[in-house]
């Protein structure tokens, strides 16, 4: 594993941690997208998480033809001004990433779907 | 005896030698059975031939019907080779239904042939995984589009790769239909 994959884990695991605090807002840009933008000033940054899963009929031995789920990720860091995608994983090139943006996304998924809940809560009168 | 008798005798033995010859050995009786024979023939031959003209024009208007398939599913699976990495969700929603009626209209005649079946239903079923792919990049709002870059070319371009697969499989299996191989046909 190269430096730069090391490097790359722990960055997508430090997101992933303070996805969990609620300090990254992301939010739902489509049932499979999530995306979270950066504001630093003038400067913006965007990253976008996607789940994507592709099925497969294949012919079993038997002769009987089943589908297949085959699930990855794609994880795109974009630059604000330009739109240039600085960086982009995913897994169906690299499967060395699959758990842990699986990891991230249920965490995500988790934490947009807890801010929901709260905000439903909230509405209810005591 | 008189003459007028005589003359009679002699009509009635006359009469009698013509009954009593089998038909079988008459000569008009043979030339009635060739001609009769001959037409039979002729009309068997013709029933034949007509039969023959027939299937070969069917074969013909079938011939020109799976070209002109052939070109419908040739152009459906240029449009999928050509899917841009910026292809908005509408852009492709179109694409997919356009692409979804075309190949379900030609294709629909067919579905019961025994050599297209399984290629037909693999194509069905990819074309309903793309939707159902489609479906997973649907903006929650309007605006989230221009939010997710690429998002809906990575979501659609494994599906529509596997249908341009499935459409050229059956592109084959079509155009091999059209050509005689000879003794390798098969029936």
């Amino acid at each position: 594993m190269s430096p730069e994959h090391i490097e790359l884990k722990t960055y997508l695991e430090r997101i992933q941690h303070l996805t969990e605090q609620g300090k990254i807002d992301w939010k739902r840009a489509n049932p499979s997208t999530f995306t979270w933008t950066r504001r630093d000033g003038a400067s913006r940054a965007k990253l976008t998480l996607q789940k994507v899963d592709r099925t497969v009929r294949t012919r079993t031995q038997a002769g009987q033809i089943v589908s297949k789920t085959f699930r990855h990720y794609i994880f795109q860091v974009t630059e604000g001004q330009t739109a240039a995608q600085m960086l982009t994983v995913n897994t169906s090139e690299d499967e060395s990433f699959g758990e842990i943006m699986g990891r991230l996304f249920e965490t995500i998924q988790t934490v947009i779907s807890r801010k929901g809940l709260d905000f439903l809560k909230n509405l209810l009168p005591e | 005896m008189t003459p007028e008798s005589q003359i009679m005798l002699d009509a009635i033995s006359g009469l009698r030698a013509l009954v009593e010859m089998p038909f079988w050995q008459r000569l008009d009786f043979w030339i009635g059975s060739l001609f009769s024979a001959a037409g039979v023939v002729f009309s068997v031959l013709a029933f034949h031939e007509a039969r023959r003209a027939k299937t070969a024009a069917t074969e013909a208007g079938r011939t020109v019907k799976i070209q002109t398939i052939t070109i419908e599913l040739t152009e459906v699976a240029q449009r999928f080779d050509r899917l841009s990495m910026d292809i908005r969700f509408s852009e492709a929603r179109d694409l997919l239904n356009e692409a979804s009626r075309r190949i379900r209209r030609v294709v629909s005649p067919f579905q019961n042939d025994g050599s297209l079946q399984e290629t037909i239903g693999n194509l069905k079923g990819a074309l309903d995984e793309a939707k159902k792919s489609l479906n997973d990049v649907r903006p929650a709002t309007p605006g989230d589009e221009s939010q997710t870059p690429h998002a809906v070319y990575y979501a659609v371009e494994a599906d529509f790769a596997t249908i341009n697969g499935y459409l050229a499989d059956l592109l084959g299996l079509f155009e091999k239909k059209t050509i005689n191989f000879g003794e390798d046909d098969e029936p």
